[in-house]
C-alpha cells in the first residue's frame, strides 16, 4: 500500500491540527508504524485514512488503485480504536456475523470466521454478551471483526493496549502471519516504540501533526534507539528533535524457535541464526504461556526486544554466572549515552553486532574504562533469559 | 357499571384508535427525524430540539387554540383544507389526530433522540468503517440496539395520548364517535352528575394506563442490552 497525504484538519475553530506536508509522502509498506506522543495527531491521522473525518483531504493508493477522500463504508481501510466499540446489543458471535452478512466488502474476505476466531483466541467468548467482556477481550473481538469485514488494510489505533504484554506480543506477531498468509496490510499507532519495532517495516514519527521522521526500521531511527539488522554505523543525529523522551533504549533480535529446554521445561531454546561468518548462537527464553489461544505462530523468525540496560558485557567466555545467555558480539561503535538522548542516564552505549544483528548495551563509564572496550573487540553479551 | 361502560364504548374505541394511529404516525415520521437530528450538529439544532419539546411545557389549550385559529373554516389554511380534503379540519377526527401527534411528539421523539445520540456516533462510525452502509446500519444495528427506547417511546406516546383533554376539547369539541374521547366523555358524565358512569370510565382509563406501563417496564427490561437486565 502507498500513502500520499496532504491535508489540514480543523480540530476546532481555535485549534487546528495540520498534517502539513511540503511534499507528499508515498511509501510502500505492508506494516507501517506511526509513533508519537499523546496529542500529536496519531489517531486523527488514522481516522482520516479510514475516511471517518469528512473534512479531510487525502489520497491513498492500495494495490495500484487510487482512492481519494473516500467516506467510511467504501474506504479500503478499516479503523480499529483502542476503545473497541462493539455492537453491545448482541453477543460476540453476532458481532462477527453481522459484519459478514451486511458489510459491502465482506465477500472479498479471504479469511473465514473459524480461522479468525481461532487466531484471535475468542472461541470461549462467542456466546458471551458484550457487556460481560473485559476491555482486553473486547479488543480481541474488535480486531477479529475487522479481519472479517473484507477490507485489506487494517488501521490499529492502540488496538491491543488493554492486553497484557504477552498477549500483545502474540497479536503483534500475528500481524506478520496475517500479512504473509492473507495479504493484509496494517497501520499501527502506538506510543510504544518497542511494540512497533517488533513488527513494522516502516515507521513514521509524528510531532504536532507533522511527520518529523520517516524511516525504514533499520535506518535513521536505529541511531536513536531502535536497532535491527546490519546497522551499526553512525548516522548524523537529528534525534534531539524527536518526541521519544521516556522510551528506553533497546534492541531487537530476530530469533528462530528451536524447542523446549531439555534441562528446564520452563525455558525455551531459540537460535540467533548464523550469518556466514559466524555460527548460529543459542538464546534462552522464558516459556511464557504465550496466549490463551496457544496457537504457535508458524513463521520461523520472531522478533524479541531486549532493553540495553539488561545487557552486561564481559571478556570472559567461561565466567560463572546466573545469566543464562552469553552471546558472542563484535563492538561496532561506542557512544556517550547522553549524546543519544538528554534523558538517558550518564553512561556509555556500546553498539555491537551479534551475527550481523544489532545489540545495544548501556553500561557505566567506569565499566567502560575498566574493560577498555574498543571498536572491533570481540566480547560476550550476557543477559538473563528473555 | 358494565352497562354504563357499554354506552361509553364508542368513546373508548375512539380513544384507543386515536392513540394507536398517533403513535404509528409518530414512529414512522419520528424515527428518521430523530435519527437525522441525532447526527445533525448545525446551529439550528437547539431550535429544532426546543420546537419538539415545546408541547411538554405549553398548556394543551394554547396548542389547541392556535390549531383552531389556524384551521378555522374562515382562515386560509382552513379553506385550503376544505378544498383539498372536502371536509373541515376542526371538529373532525383528523383535527384531533393532528393535534395529538403534535401534543405527544416529545414523548415519542425525545426517548428515540436520546438513544440515538448516545449510541449513534460510535456504533455508526464503527459500522461504517466495517463497510456497512447507512441504511443497513440503521435497520440492522441501530434499530435493534435501541429497541428498548423505541418501545418506551411508543408506550409513553400511547399512554400520553389516552389522557389528552384540553387540546381535544379546543380543536375537536365534543362530537360522539367523532371527537368525543374518554376524557371528554368523563367530563360530560361529571357535568351531568352521572357519577357511576364517571367512576366506570375513570377506572377503565386507569387500568389501561397502568397495564400499558406495567407491560412496558416488564418487557423493556429484557430488551435492555444483554447483560444488564438479566437476573434482576
Amino acid at each position: 500500500m502507498k500513502f500520499k497525504l496532504s491535508h489540514t484538519i480543523k480540530r476546532s475553530s481555535k485549534q487546528e491540527i495540520r498534517f502539513a506536508l511540503e511534499e507528499q509522502y508515498a511509501i510502500d509498506s505492508k506494516i507501517l508504524g506511526i509513533f508519537g506522543q499523546s496529542g500529536t495527531g496519531k489517531s486523527t491521522l488514522l481516522k482520516v485514512l479510514a475516511g471517518l473525518i469528512p473534512s479531510a483531504d487525502y489520497s491513498l493508493q492500495v494495490h495500484g488503485q487510487d482512492y481519494e477522500n473516500i467516506p467510511g463504508a467504501s474506504n479500503p481501510c478499516v479503523y480499529v480504536g483502542s476503545d473497541a466499540v462493539l455492537f453491545d446489543h448482541v453477543r460476540v458471535r453476532e458481532n462477527l456475523t453481522l459484519v459478514i452478512k451486511h458489510s459491502a466488502s465482506s465477500q472479498k474476505s479471504q479469511i473465514d470466521m473459524l480461522q479468525v476466531v481461532a487466531l484471535c483466541g475468542i472461541e470461549h467468548l462467542l456466546n458471551q454478551p458484550i457487556l460481560a467482556l473485559s476491555s482486553g477481550e473486547k479488543q480481541r473481538v474488535a480486531f477479529a471483526r475487522a479481519l472479517l469485514c473484507g477490507k485489506s488494510i487494517i488501521l490499529l489505533d492502540e488496538a491491543f493496549s488493554a492486553l497484557d504484554w504477552s498477549a500483545r506480543l502474540y497479536f503483534i506477531g500475528l500481524l506478520s502471519k496475517l500479512k504473509a498468509d492473507y495479504s493484509f496490510g496494517f497501520v499501527l499507532v502506538s506510543h510504544s516504540l518497542k511494540e512497533l519495532a517488533l513488527t513494522c517495516d516502516h515507521i513514521w514519527v509524528l510531532q504536532e501533526g507533522k511527520f518529523v521522521l520517516q524511516s525504514v526500521l533499520d535506518d535513521a531511527l536505529d541511531k536513536v534507539l531502535i536497532s535491527s539488522t546490519q546497522r551499526g554505523d553512525k548516522a548524523e543525529g537529528r534525534q534531539e528533535n524527536l518526541p521519544i523522551n521516556g522510551q528506553t533504549l533497546f534492541s531487537v533480535l530476530n530469533l528462530k524457535y528451536r524447542g523446549v529446554d531439555p534441562l528446564d521445561e520452563q525455558l525455551e531454546i531459540w537460535e540467533l541464526p548464523g550469518d556466514g561468518k559466524h555460527a548460529a548462537q543459542q538464546v534462552i527464553k522464558r516459556n511464557q504461556s504465550r496466549d490463551a489461544s496457544s496457537i504457535s505462530l508458524t513463521h520461523d523468525v520472531i522478533a524479541h526486544v531486549i532493553d540495553a540496560d539488561k545487557i552486561s558485557l564481559t571478556h570472559e567466555q567461561h565466567l560463572a554466572s546466573s545469566m543464562l545467555n552469553r552471546v558472542l558480539v563484535i563492538v561496532t561503535s561506542i557512544d556517550e549515552a547522553d549524546s543519544y538522548r538528554a534523558d538517558y542516564p550518564k553512561g556509555v552505549v556500546v553498539t555491537m553486532s551479534a551475527n550481523g544483528q544489532v545489540m545495544r548495551s548501556l553500561i557505566s563509564k567506569r565499566s567502560y574504562t575498566t574493560m577498555q572496550i574498543k571498536v572491533g573487540d570481540s566480547l560476550f553479551a550476557i543477559f538473563k533469559a528473555l | 357499571m358494565i352497562e354504563s361502560l357499554q354506552s361509553d364504548w364508542p368513546a373508548i374505541a375512539l380513544t384507543l384508535k386515536l392513540a394507536f394511529i398517533t403513535v404509528l404516525v409518530l414512529l414512522v415520521f419520528g424515527l428518521p427525524v430523530a435519527w437525522q437530528l441525532a447526527k445533525y450538529r448545525g446551529r439550528f439544532k437547539p431550535f429544532i430540539e426546543a420546537l419538539i419539546a415545546l408541547p411538554l411545557v405549553l398548556p394543551p389549550t394554547v396548542l389547541g387554540f392556535y390549531l383552531l385559529s389556524a384551521f378555522s373554516p374562515q382562515s386560509f389554511l382552513g379553506k385550503l383544507w376544505i378544498d383539498v380534503v372536502g371536509e373541515q379540519f376542526v371538529f373532525s377526527f383528523t383535527g384531533i389526530l393532528v393535534g395529538s401527534i403534535i401534543y405527544s411528539m416529545p414523548f415519542v421523539i425525545q426517548p428515540m433522540l436520546a438513544a440515538f445520540t448516545q449510541i449513534a456516533g460510535h456504533a455508526q462510525l464503527s459500522a461504517s468503517t466495517l463497510g456497512i452502509g447507512r441504511f443497513k446500519t440503521f435497520v440492522f444495528i441501530i434499530l435493534p440496539m435501541t429497541r428498548a427506547s423505541l418501545v418506551s417511546a411508543a408506550t409513553l406516546g400511547f399512554a400520553h395520548t389516552l389522557g389528552e383533554f384540553g387540546l381535544i376539547l379546543m380543536i375537536g369539541g365534543n362530537i360522539p364517535s367523532e371527537t368525543q374521547v374518554v376524557s371528554i366523555a368523563l367530563f360530560n358524565h361529571v357535568e351531568s352528575l352521572q357519577y357511576e358512569s364517571a367512576h366506570a370510565l375513570s377506572l377503565a382509563l386507569l387500568i389501561i394506563s397502568m397495564v400499558s406501563l406495567t407491560l412496558l417496564y416488564k418487557f423493556n427490561r429484557s430488551a435492555l442490552p444483554l447483560g444488564i437486565g438479566a437476573g434482576k
